[in-house]
């Protein structure tokens, strides 16, 4: 689509295909509990100001990611004292795998900036210039914060070792 | 660094796999879209009623995208109340202030429209106004010596300050911040955070910024604050870092660090308290690092205090606990109510009052914790 969905059913048809995604990124951010209605609120508020859509400026599935970040950001907010990151946000289901359970433990343990880097790159499956858009800086930042994040969880894993 | 990649690919892809599906109705966020309040530069209507030797005088001005709606009545003789309904123009608390024998509360529109700020006579329990704000959501408020300061959000582009006038109740400031963050209010300054520009001092007159103070972290830095005798503190819910401003250099430095989720802040006798997730932090200023802890149970949703102890609002579904600042003994408060869950609490330390709010189910009440 060139330009915004003008109708709901334009709408519905133009989000859907990033709905997953979008409950992936909410999910990582504010947890399974609050997952739904975030994304919810972020479809609200893309529909408000789906006008502000720009083609030339990235893609509307960055856009729509972009908007449920906002909104997490801003749950938060509202919370006063929440963490950035989700807790309770297990990705391993096995229990017996070890070494996935480190490596959750220790992606859990970053700094926020890193770890919002680590969840948008690797559980929510977006590249790294996808990630830049989402949290609005260069591709060379996302670059340099991962690389960062993959030191420290490794030294993390190291001593765990 | 190929292992340690392959290892995140395949734990995202696990994590994916294990989601459970999104309940999300695509189609009705179109409908769901709030309103935005129209412009408008038009006093609409002034309507005085006199009633016999009382008085109600019912006025309403639209002042820009402000519609002021003050309630005059009778003082009622009988003891105050200790319960006060909120008025169905909220339909969720946000954010509360108490001074002078008046509570403010603001929050969500019904509608999901514009917020509004009512104020309320604790003497009588009565509203005595409304002033509308132009954005949805309000999310801090604080009294000052001549007027009230709210902090609110319209949309992801749009944060606001206002300043409402305890007098007139006219918004006397509307100042165009950029994203969410803290507010304090003293008697010469006010303090806004807006994360991604800094730590902004305003003259508490004019709302204009006196200077502005970078932070650490960007737009996830500090975002809570607190002003007073002790100075300025900060503290950040993403690192547990408490720091603290330097007046003399314009520099914000790291105090201690708390742990995740440092939250609310408040100052009392010589420590700066700090609520930080399910615990109190307190941290004498003469000696940062003897900090003591107390442990709350439940994740802390409010503190403030009334210049004697310390009360705490949690999510345990528990009533107001306060704290005692000298042993940390933690006790619960008697209220004269069984409500919903108190979620919101506002403290007049020149009265030593305490008030908190419920905020689930509709209408929302204003509940007396400490006379």
């Amino acid at each position: 689509m060139a330009s915004e969905p003008v109708s709901g059913d334009e709408f519905a048809a133009w989000v859907s295909p990033h709905v997953p995604v979008m409950g992936y990124l909410a999910a990582r951010l504010v947890g399974p509990s609050e997952r739904d209605d975030v994304v919810q609120e972020a479809l609200v508020r893309a529909w408000s100001k789906r006008h502000t859509f720009d083609p030339d400026r990235g893609t509307p599935r960055v856009w729509l990611l972009a908007i449920v970040a906002d909104r997490a950001r801003r749950l938060r907010a509202r919370r006063k004292d929440e963490p950035l990151l989700a807790k309770n946000n297990r990705a391993v289901v096995n229990a017996e795998d070890g070494g996935a359970v480190d490596l959750e433990r220790a992606v859990a343990t970053l700094p926020p900036r890193m770890r919002m880097t680590i969840d948008c790159v690797y559980f929510v499956g977006l590249t790294v210039a996808e990630t830049a858009d989402v949290m609005g800086v260069s591709t060379g930042t996302v670059k340099s914060t991962l690389s960062d994040a993959r030191e420290r969880l490794r030294s993390a894993l190291e001593v765990r070792s | 660094v190929n292992d340690l990649d392959e290892d995140l690919l395949e734990l995202g892809a696990q994590w994916r796999a294990a989601q459970p599906p999104l309940h999300i109705d695509v189609a009705s966020c179109t409908s769901l879209t709030r309103r935005r309040r129209p412009t408008r530069l038009v006093v609409t209507a002034i309507t005085a009623t006199v009633l016999a030797a009382t008085a109600v005088v019912i006025a309403t001005t639209r002042h820009n995208t402000h519609r002021v709606v003050v309630v005059e009545r009778p003082t009622p003789s009988g003891t105050a109340p200790a319960v006060i309904k909120v008025g169905v123009e909220i339909s969720q608390v946000q954010a509360l202030a108490l001074a002078g024998g008046r509570i403010w509360v603001t929050g969500n529109s019904p509608d999901g429209g514009s917020a509004a700020l009512d104020e309320y006579s604790l003497e009588t329990g009565q509203r005595v106004a409304t002033v509308r704000l132009s954005d949805d959501w309000p999310f801090a408020a604080a009294a000052g010596t001549t007027s009230v300061w709210v902090r609110s959000q319209q949309n992801e582009e749009s944060t606001h300050l206002y300043a409402i006038d305890r007098s007139t109740r006219r918004i006397t400031i509307s100042k165009t911040l950029h994203v969410d963050g803290g507010l304090a209010v003293t008697s010469d300054a006010v303090w806004v955070i807006d994360p991604g520009i800094g730590l902004l001092q305003l003259d508490p007159t004019t709302g204009a910024t006196v200077r502005t103070i970078p932070l650490p972290d960007d737009r996830y830095g500090p975002s809570q604050v607190t002003a007073g005798p002790l100075g300025v503190w900060l503290a950040s819910p993403y690192n547990g870092s408490v720091l603290r401003l330097d007046q003399t250099t314009n520099e914000v430095h790291p105090v201690v660090d708390v742990g995740a989720s440092a939250g609310q802040l408040v100052e009392l006798d010589q420590s700066v308290w700090v609520a930080a997730d399910d615990a109190l932090f307190e941290i004498p200023i003469n000696d940062p690092t003897h900090t003591r802890r107390v442990n709350i149970g439940h994740r802390i949703l409010d503190l403030v205090t009334n210049g004697r102890d310390l009360y705490i609002a949690d999510d345990g579904l528990k009533p107001v606990l306060r704290v005692d600042p000298s042993t940390l003994t933690v006790s619960t408060v008697a209220l004269p109510t069984t409500p919903k869950p108190i979620v919101l609490l506002a403290a007049d330390p020149a009265s030593s009052e305490i008030w908190g709010a419920t905020t689930l189910g509709a209408p929302a009440r204003l509940i007396r914790v400490v006379p």
